[in-house]
């Protein structure tokens, strides 16, 4: 009994108790005298807790709650403003995404990140739906000549050490027009006047920069041609 | 993870409970909060200044540094201009306050080092034995609020909110239950133990000092 008496002392202190259980403790206190004393202390805790009050205004931290207000809403007045110009579509992706995130402050900035993305994502898709392109050709300084450029031409290819100046120059020399190249494996293919194939050939072959020299009938498959 | 700040006993004032502060009942709150879903400014103001010394009061008990309580008194009201409708009239508007200010009372002890400026409570204990009536009358008519406090803030964390929220707050045991998140046996437990260990506090104040020359205990 003294357990129970124990355990529901506070709440008869602080009135929270059901008719039944204050019945009990009433009845508990009646029959025990120390059981009165220990109440008498209790109300008195209770007291001097409720005293303990700090001295603060009503309007504790209310200045730093209403900053926070007002800096959130100052974010949204200003943007609608912007409204009444006709937003890009990277704004429209942005201020849709915006509206998305749950963080005033790292709205912006994750929007156009996002938006970035998807401006991204749609420049890739692009590029993967896009036909293939021949390995061989796909990277190229000159575009290739049209498909009724008469040849013959000659698939040259020229040592690593080759500079671009002494390349230019040896073409000059040669009288040989470049048509297309440099194509991934670094075959340059010089169109060569009808009649001159041989000297042509012979020519470069004896150049210190060319490494091999192969007359050819047409030039490789191309998509731009 | 006691209150031990120096700036706690220059916030505190002896005064009657929450003077001045008005009453307002959940109909009120509710009217109130239906004004700040309307961004109300003066609608958000008066729930703040009805709700904030009782919030501060619990939040200081707790932590004992008035800058952080002010904080987190802001902190939790501005979480009712954002969302005043996550309150549902289901409890006492104060009570579901209480609990929002926990949370951030919970995430500010664990960013505080533990100290242990309450495990002495326990060591005296035995010192003090008797436990009659005529100890308790002494206690009860010698205590005062500032031995009170002292005792108080020596307490643990969960035995100091349970005192705050049964004889500051008035909550019933389920309301204690709910808040602490723990069974009612629990709530119960801990308030026969903090009582325990307030007695011991206090009547070692009176037996080390006299009761003449104890300003916290006797009046």
């Amino acid at each position: 009994m003294k357990t129970r008496f124990d355990e529901l002392l506070p709440f008869y202190v602080n009135g929270t108790l059901d008719e039944g259980e204050r019945a009990w403790c009433d009845a508990y206190m009646r029959e025990h005298a120390d059981a009165a004393a220990e109440l008498a202390w209790a109300r008195s805790l209770q007291q001097r807790v409720k005293e303990d009050v700090p001295a603060a205004s009503s309007e504790v931290g209310l200045d730093r709650a209403m900053q926070r207000i007002r800096a959130e809403r100052a974010p949204a007045r200003a943007g609608k403003v912007p409204q009444a110009a006709p937003a890009s579509l990277l704004d429209k992706i942005r201020s849709g995404l915006a509206a998305l995130l749950p963080q005033a402050a790292l709205r912006p900035a994750l929007a156009g990140a996002l938006a970035l993305v998807a401006v991204q994502a749609v420049v890739i898709l692009q590029m993967a739906t896009t036909p293939s392109i021949d390995d061989a050709t796909q990277i190229r300084a000159v575009p290739p000549v049209s498909a009724i450029d008469p040849g013959p031409y000659l698939k040259v290819n020229f040592k690593g050490e080759a500079r671009e100046a002494d390349i230019r120059l040896l073409l000059v020399e040669v009288r040989g027009s470049l048509v297309a190249g440099p194509g991934q494996l670094g075959d340059y293919y010089v169109q060569v006047t009808p009649g001159q194939i041989t000297a042509m050939t012979a020519r470069l072959q004896a150049s210190t920069i060319v490494d091999a020299v192969t007359p050819v009938d047409a030039l490789p498959p191309s998509p731009w041609r | 993870l006691a209150p031990t700040s120096e700036h706690y006993h220059d916030c505190i004032a002896l005064t009657s409970r929450l003077p001045g502060a008005p009453t307002m009942d959940n109909d009120e709150v509710l009217r109130l909060l239906g004004r700040i879903e309307q961004q109300d400014e003066a609608a958000f103001k008066e729930l703040y200044r009805a709700f904030s010394r009782r919030l501060y009061a619990y939040v200081l008990r707790q932590l004992g540094d008035p800058s952080q309580a002010e904080e987190i008194v802001a902190d939790t009201l501005y979480e009712v201009w954002r969302a005043p409708a996550k309150f549902r009239g289901e409890s006492q508007f104060s009570t579901w306050l209480i609990g929002v200010a926990r949370n951030k009372v919970l995430m500010a002890f664990r960013s505080r080092k533990p100290d242990a400026t309450h495990d002495d409570l326990d060591a005296v204990a035995e010192t003090v034995a008797c436990d009659d009536a005529s100890a308790f009358d002494l206690l009860a008519q010698h205590q005062r609020h500032e031995g009170v406090r002292h005792c108080m803030n020596k307490l643990s964390a969960e035995h100091r909110e349970c005192v705050h929220l049964v004889f500051y707050e008035g909550m019933a045991l389920a309301e204690v239950a709910a808040l602490q998140a723990c069974p009612e046996n629990t709530v119960k437990t801990r308030l026969f133990h903090a009582r325990q260990k307030l007695k011991n506090c206090l009547k070692l104040m009176l037996q080390r000092e006299g009761s003449d020359a104890l300003p916290g205990a006797v009046s």
